[in-house]
């Protein structure tokens, strides 16, 4: 018996590992086989038959495709924004000495210490009592800008840490000016922690239901409409759109990571 | 071999590095600003909203400001029981994504080798299946008439003989969700502990075991401590898991806000119950990181 | 490639009262040094004693707190590193990783905007560098040997006035930096450009430098060729930092000719050269390298000598070219002795006494105010970091 209890036991971390990425994965598993399903009543929580049905006709109900692109909208918007902002709050931190940083810090970390709820009530009860901005589309990209920030700072941050800064004395020595260094030397080189940062605030922006849920007004995003359609049965048009966003969002990360390992071999 | 004109000298004449320049506060102030407009002033609403009273009967009349401070009283009195319950779920499901996250940090950082990359991929994929498309998904795995249902059903492990609709679906599918929250600081801080330490131990005659519980555990502390706060502050919050997998019994202290903000509209016992959270997460994790003994979070 | 620069290009560089402290802590002390033109300059230290920090305010990345850098007559203490005629090879290089090799030793030229033959210019440099072959190469794909030279490449391709290298062999093991020592001194040769040389190795910095200034808290203890520096040092500092010294402390009892003098140390009488001070009388600080020592059987050879002491083997090791004796004298100094592997005489044994003999024109004399322990701590300094 002892080279079995030997060989298990050297492996048992890797087994361990096997079995809980599959339960990550798991329910991963379930959403994309329920896409091709044909529900036998208005539940799609059964399997019952398969069919191409919601691949080929991912728009039959507007609505799913009216919310989809409300959220695609309001998730570029945000990444663009977050990912300037969160980038340059990331750049003073690593790469300048200031007064207030400390505070600065404490600032960035809140918002990813704060649970959704309370953040969006707060917001709420801001919109309601100053009603300058009636609830919708802009109340809702000021929300996903301002909870989307912090994460930005920190993945561009933990780039910027890793860059030697002698890459960028060296090109000051070598007669490049503070803006072509920044543009030859510094950005190329942040360039994957910002995009990584990006990734992640249009994942953040376009998942978000909770803080979208208390100031949305009458907009409906994409988990809005999931939300709204729980109650009747959710069609397995959603699923297809969330195998879609989950495989796209994959394949991004697959890719950064075939050109990092490339950049670092040639 | 021209030099530079003595012109451009001017222009970048700020210090290279001592000097006190204003270019990080040129970077700073839009982001921190939107931070502040829409971050740390909504707290002041909260708190204001918080003390208003109706302006008349109806809740359709609305609010006035005042300072009714029985908000809070009648908050803490009609829902002690939702807050203990829903720290008690956090605290169960925090502890669970702990358990079931350390070895699979620990295997990627010490043993994943040519697939750690490939692993790392896995544990953030779930970030990018829709939060509630895949809580939803758990209702069909853990339905009554599932596989994994049956089967514990046959052993006899299942007290109320089902799980959707349960208080462990609950606490199970808030683990789940915030698992990769829980996993990448372990893995982070495993990561960064130097082999070679593990390798001394086991040269000082340390078994496996204790090799793990003399230096693994208590280096890989910090990862500990932000991976727990990390799943516990928004597990406190959550509503979407109650909502989807738990019962009307199993309601946590984020639903009650939920209901009362966006279908009863009674803003000011919602923010009041609001505050009332933020401020108990606030308190518990003051006390935790001082028992924990550090401060580099993020 | 005529990267040889005529006469008129050159110019000396000068410190005056160049100052950087942080806070309290003094990194560079009022440091006054000229730099000769189209030298091979050394500036060897300790880590710590502040040659990184004038190397890094002569390339414009450290702002002196006080004093000046002036280029023959031009001031360029306050330029911007990019305005400077001066290029730095950097301590474990600084190639830019996402770049390839042949964009690396472009950079220069091309901010320049000196883009008249540039590829015949880089191919050269390349050439010059013996890596012409690995032009498309990625900086991670080069081992440590080929990244140094790109970082020379790049440097130099830019025809600057002055080069800075801090450390720039430290990454390198012992085999290949000797290469490199070899390869940077052709190269400096055949450019004719200023080299300024940060390093802690001793052995580097005297097979590189035409010029070395041992420095030490933020000040030159002595400055001057490495002969000059090796044989007649001034200070214990640099008698113990570079190489090892015997150094005694004593007092002039008089004159034994015209050209000898006699020199009490605890109860024995040393021969010194006159020539070696300007002292007649009173406290005396003199040494003696390790290899101008010998041992011999006690009283077997004394006559031929000018100097011995009888003392007690503590340990003797053997190296192959050499060995390396430890004696303690009668006043209980240990000396350290380096015998050449030549006369084979039995190897000494703990406890055995021995005489050990010098000449007295191998002694030098140091300042007379020196402490024989001064720079004694960093013997053990590894010499890569």
């Amino acid at each position: 018996m002892r080279p079995i209890t030997s060989w298990l036991g050297k492996r048992a971390t890797g087994i361990y590992a096997i079995i809980a990425l599959f339960y990550l994965m798991l329910p991963i598993f379930v959403v994309i086989m329920l896409s091709f399903n044909k529900p036998a009543g208005k539940q799609n929580t059964q399997w019952n038959e398969f069919s191409f049905d919601a691949w080929t006709n991912i728009c039959r109900d507007q609505t799913i495709c009216g919310a989809v692109t409300t959220s695609i909208k309001i998730a570029l918007l945000t990444t663009i924004v977050a990912t300037i902002l969160g980038t340059m709050i990331a750049f003073a931190l690593v790469r300048h000495r200031f007064r207030g940083r400390t505070s600065t810090n404490l600032l960035i970390f809140l918002p990813m210490a704060t649970p959704e709820v309370v953040m969006g009530t707060s917001l709420l009860a801001l919109f309601l009592n100053i009603s300058v901005i009636p609830l919708g589309f802009w109340t809702l990209l000021i929300a996903h800008i301002m909870f989307t920030i912090s994460f930005v700072v920190v993945a561009v941050k933990a780039r910027l840490a890793t860059l030697d800064p002698r890459l960028e004395q060296a090109a000051m020595d070598l007669y490049a000016d503070e803006k072509i260094t920044f543009r030859y030397i510094t950005f190329p080189l942040a360039l994957p922690g910002i995009a990584a940062a990006a990734l992640l605030a249009f994942s953040l922006s376009f998942d978000d239901f909770i803080i979208t849920n208390f100031n949305s007004g009458t907009t409906v995003t994409f988990p809005m409409y999931v939300w709204g359609a729980a109650q009747r049965g959710i069609p397995p048009q959603v699923n297809v759109i969330a195998t879609i966003f989950f495989m796209s969002a994959l394949l991004l990360v697959v890719i950064a990571q075939v050109i990092g390992a490339k950049r670092v071999k040639r | 071999m021209q030099l530079i004109p003595a012109s451009a000298k001017a222009t970048f004449s700020q210090p290279l590095r001592n000097g006190r320049s204003i270019t990080p506060y040129l970077l700073l102030i839009p982001g921190l600003a939107w931070l502040g407009v829409f971050f740390v002033i909504p707290f002041f609403s909260l708190l204001i909203t918080s003390l208003m009273r109706p302006a008349g009967d109806s809740v359709l009349d609305g609010y006035v400001n005042a300072l009714e401070i029985g908000n809070y009283l009648i908050a803490l009195q009609d829902y002690w029981p939702v807050f203990a319950k829903s720290l008690l779920y956090a605290a169960s499901a925090t502890l669970l994504a702990l358990v079931i996250g350390y070895p699979l940090a620990y295997h990627i950082a010490l043993k994943g080798g040519k697939w750690r990359n490939f692993m790392l991929v896995l544990v953030i994929a779930p970030f990018f299946a829709a939060y509630l498309i895949r809580t939803y998904a758990w209702k069909t795995i853990l339905a009554d008439d599932s596989f994994i249902t049956v089967a514990l059903n046959a052993l006899n492990l299942l007290p109320q003989e089902r799980i959707l609709n349960t208080p462990i679906a609950v606490i199970a599918g808030i683990a789940y969700n915030f698992l990769p929250f829980m996993i990448l600081p372990l893995y982070a801080a495993i990561e960064r502990i130097d082999p070679r330490l593990l390798e001394a131990s086991k040269d000082l005659y340390a078994s496996p075991g204790e090799t793990f519980r003399k230096v693994t555990l208590p280096l890989s502390m910090p990862g500990v401590v932000s991976g727990t706060l990390l799943t516990f502050i928004p597990a406190m919050g959550d509503f979407i898991n109650a909502s989807l997998l738990g019962s009307a019994r199993d309601k946590m202290i984020g639903n009650v806000i939920q209901s009362q903000f966006v279908i009863v509209r009674d803003y000011p016992q919602a923010s009041a119950l609001s505050f009332i959270l933020m401020t108990m997460i606030l308190v518990i994790v003051f006390f935790y990181i001082r028992r924990a003994g550090t401060e580099d979070l993020v | 490639m005529t990267a040889t620069k005529t006469a008129r290009d050159i110019q000396d560089l000068h410190l005056e009262n160049l100052t950087k402290s942080y806070f309290d802590n003094v990194a560079v002390d009022h440091l006054t040094l000229t730099i000769p033109a189209g030298k091979f300059f050394a500036l060897l230290g300790p880590s710590g004693c502040g040659k990184t920090t004038t190397l890094r305010m002569v390339a414009g990345l450290e702002e002196p707190t006080s004093g000046t850098i002036k280029l023959g007559s031009k001031d360029i203490t306050d330029l911007r590193p990019y305005e400077r005629q001066i290029n730095t090879v950097f301590q474990s290089y600084a190639l830019f990783p996402h770049m390839d090799i042949y964009e690396n030793v472009a950079f220069g030229l091309r901010r320049r905007k000196d883009t008249s033959n540039l590829d015949a210019k880089v191919k050269a440099m390349l050439k010059l560098v013996e890596l012409d072959e690995l032009a498309r190469r990625k900086p991670g794909q080069l081992s440590g040997g080929q990244q140094q030279r790109i970082a020379l490449a790049r440097a130099i391709i830019n025809q600057p006035d002055v080069l800075l290298l801090d450390e720039p062999l430290g990454a390198l093991d012992l085999k290949l930096r000797r290469q490199m020592q070899i390869e940077i001194k052709r190269i400096q040769l055949e450019t004719g450009i200023t080299f300024v040389h940060v390093t802690h190795d001793q052995e580097e910095a005297m097979t590189m430098a035409d010029t070395i200034a041992v420095m030490n808290a933020g000040r030159i203890e002595q400055m001057g060729a490495p002969t000059e520096i090796y044989e007649r040092p001034r200070t214990a500092f640099v008698a113990n930092f570079l190489g090892q010294s015997n150094l005694f402390e004593g007092v002039i009892q008089g004159q034994v000719d015209d050209s000898t003098l006699a020199v009490k140390v605890a109860d024995q009488i040393f021969k010194i050269p006159k020539s070696a001070t300007s002292q007649s009388s009173g406290r005396i600080v003199f040494g003696v390298r390790p290899e101008k020592m010998t041992t011999e059987d006690v009283d077997k050879r004394r006559n031929e000598y000018d100097n011995f002491i009888q003392g007690v083997v503590i340990d003797a090791s053997f190296t192959g070219v050499s060995v390396q004796y430890l004696v303690e004298a009668p006043w209980g100094q240990e000396l350290t002795i380096f015998e050449r592997n030549v006369d084979v005489r039995e190897l000494g044994r703990r406890g055995e006494k021995v005489d050990v003999l010098w000449r007295a024109k191998n002694v030098f004399v140091l300042d007379p105010d020196s402490d024989i322990n001064d720079g004694l701590e960093f013997l053990g300094e590894p010499v890569a970091d």
